[in-house]
């Protein structure tokens, strides 16, 4: 067999090996098994509705919250300022400027924890940064922001300081989830982050 | 011919073996993330205590994150004790890819038990299920955990106040 | 190397060097399969001497199964390929201008700089005509932009519009590409002409 021989058939092996390639995700990047296993029982991903209220209030650029609750449920009420990527969409690529930005927080809630904590392992898994979970979803909230009250006769500096602030996060959810629809997607589409570009070419 | 040619075709041959064996060798995915995430709203996650069967101890194998047995839970016969460094051992994958086997997640922490059950089920694990907790104080279950417990009601003098809301 | 080394953040100055160091292998690679000679580059046209048909479609090939084995293996993202954009009009325009410019002077703009690294003059030339048609092109633009602009169909790649997989149409490129060599063997054999040397 010549070489003209042999190299033909070399290409020709080569190539129906790719041609049976099975179709997959493009996995480059996504966290091995073992990283991913690192994670589970680790509460640091954890952010409490306090936190999340001062970060509202405060009008933090460094985080995204992220419900992922259905739109009718968005829609019906949320905290303000979030975004709503539905978890079923959460891999589609169209959210992705949202979700893979690596100087964001991404924070991730719903009504209870578990479908935030689904949200949190697949944006994990594929390699997305900073993600974390609203502990308690917005039953949490409700518990502990919209129905707090001080009961007893004296209260610490800092007990205060977390009833003001639950106070004027419960004025401000109410304000903002009161107004009517059209005034409210205003304000929700004007926090669209930058999307990360394709760097490369003449273009 | 193939003392010239003996590197190239042994190289081709070696990729050939890497791209066959590669999802039998591999500790990593079975399911693609977007397969994981279609599972989700398929499959059913959580099993109460009523449906499990201790008697037919063969096909219930239970992962027990909590580290000792349970009070209230019968005593299985094939319970293996595991904290989440031991979900990626050989002996577990093991076990995990037997589908005959049905698996339980026990674990005492509804996070816990939601990122095992994801990790395992990526891995290739089922039927995979999570034992659901009952809460003594309010009988709320793991199986309920997004169910809003509170309505909202939109105050409708917000809007009266004027222009001057943000 | 934003596809491959996605693990690590390689700094600026890492990835420019990988540049450079990819790019002299680039021209060595040129130089040694004989592009500095100006009567090979020609022979593709006249068909005595079919060896960049070879050497490209071969690199288009090892190309092509590595990016799809190493993105079977997890190695490389590709989306973050870059895929060059499709203006018909302008890709055709473009195209036999380019391709009577090489014709009539033996090179394209890779192989002129390899050429001129060697030393000929006739490549300098080249290079300096090449300058020349750059300047033109920027001082006229206003003129062709339209032409520039038409027909713009974005990111196109060439297994999407056929509807094939990647795989399936590498292997099509291969099959191709093998029958062209065939043809490219016999063109040789017919179009022959001994008296042009194949030294430089």
């Amino acid at each position: 067999m010549n070489f003209r021989t042999t190299f033909s058939i070399i290409l020709i092996f080569l190539g129906i090996l790719v041609a049976l390639l099975p179709e997959q995700d493009n996995h480059a990047g996504h966290l091995k098994p073992r990283t991913l296993a690192n994670f589970i029982g680790n509460t640091d991903m954890f952010i409490t509705v306090d936190q999340v209220a001062r970060m509202v209030l405060d009008e933090d650029s460094t985080m995204l919250l992220i419900d992922v609750r259905t739109p009718e449920a968005y829609r019906n009420m949320n905290i303000p300022g979030s975004v709503n990527i539905p978890l079923q969409q959460i891999l589609n690529p169209d959210y992705e400027g949202y979700l893979n930005q690596p100087n964001t927080k991404n924070i991730f809630y719903s009504n209870g924890d578990m479908f935030a904590l689904e949200a949190w392992m697949l944006a994990t898994r594929v390699g997305y940064v900073n993600n974390f979970v609203m502990g308690g979803g917005l039953n949490e909230w409700y518990q502990t922001i919209m129905l707090s009250e001080f009961s007893g006769d004296q209260i610490s500096p800092k007990e205060n300081a977390t009833f003001e602030l639950r106070y004027k996060a419960r004025k401000f959810f109410n304000q903002m989830n009161s107004l009517p629809d059209s005034l409210k997607t205003g304000f929700l589409l004007a926090k669209k982050s930058k999307e990360r570009e394709l760097v490369g070419g003449c273009e | 011919m193939v003392k010239k040619y003996g590197f190239l075709v042994a190289f081709i041959l070696l990729v050939t073996l890497m791209v066959l064996l590669r999802p039998r060798l591999s500790t990593g995915y079975v399911m693609d993330a977007t397969d994981i995430l279609n599972q989700l709203n398929a499959e059913e996650i959580f099993v109460s205590m009523e449906a499990l069967d201790p008697s037919g101890a063969d096909a219930l194998f239970v992962l027990n994150f909590t580290g000792t047995v349970a009070s209230g839970l019968p005593e299985f016969q094939n319970t293996v004790f595991m904290d989440r460094d031991d979900i990626i051992t050989r002996k577990v994958r093991n076990i995990v890819r037997d589908t005959g086997l049905v698996k339980v997640i026990v674990s005492d922490n509804l996070a816990e038990a939601i990122q095992s059950w994801m990790l395992i089920r990526q891995l290739g694990g089922r039927p995979l299920y999570i034992l659901d907790k009952v809460n003594s104080l309010a009988d709320s279950v793991w199986r309920d955990n997004e169910v809003l417990r509170y309505s909202f009601k939109p105050d409708s003098t917000v809007f009266k106040q004027g222009r001057n809301t943000p | 190397m934003g596809p491959i080394l996605i693990h690590s953040d390689a700094s600026t100055w890492i990835n420019l060097l990988t540049g450079f160091l990819i790019g002299i292998g680039f021209g060595f690679a040129l130089e040694q399969a004989g592009f500095s000679s100006s009567r090979k580059l020609a022979g593709m046209f006249y068909g005595y001497d079919t060896t960049v048909l070879k050497v490209f479609f071969t690199a288009a090939i090892v190309a092509m199964i590595g990016s799809q084995l190493l993105k079977f293996f997890g190695l490389i993202d590709m989306d973050l390929v870059f895929v060059n954009h499709y203006y018909p009009y302008a890709a055709i325009t473009g195209g036999v201008i380019m391709g009577a410019g090489f014709v009539m002077g033996g090179f394209c703009p890779g192989t002129g700089i390899s050429a001129f690294s060697i030393g000929k003059m006739d490549a300098l030339v080249f290079l300096i005509g090449g300058f020349v048609g750059a300047f033109l092109f920027a001082e006229t633009f206003p003129l062709i932009q339209k032409l520039y602009m038409a027909g713009y169909k974005g990111p196109v790649k060439l297994s999407e519009s056929l509807g094939v997989s990647d795989g399936v149409f590498i292997f099509l490129v291969i099959i191709v590409a093998l029958v062209m060599f065939w043809l490219a063997e016999k063109a040789e054999v017919k179009f022959k002409r001994p008296d042009i040397t194949s030294e430089l």
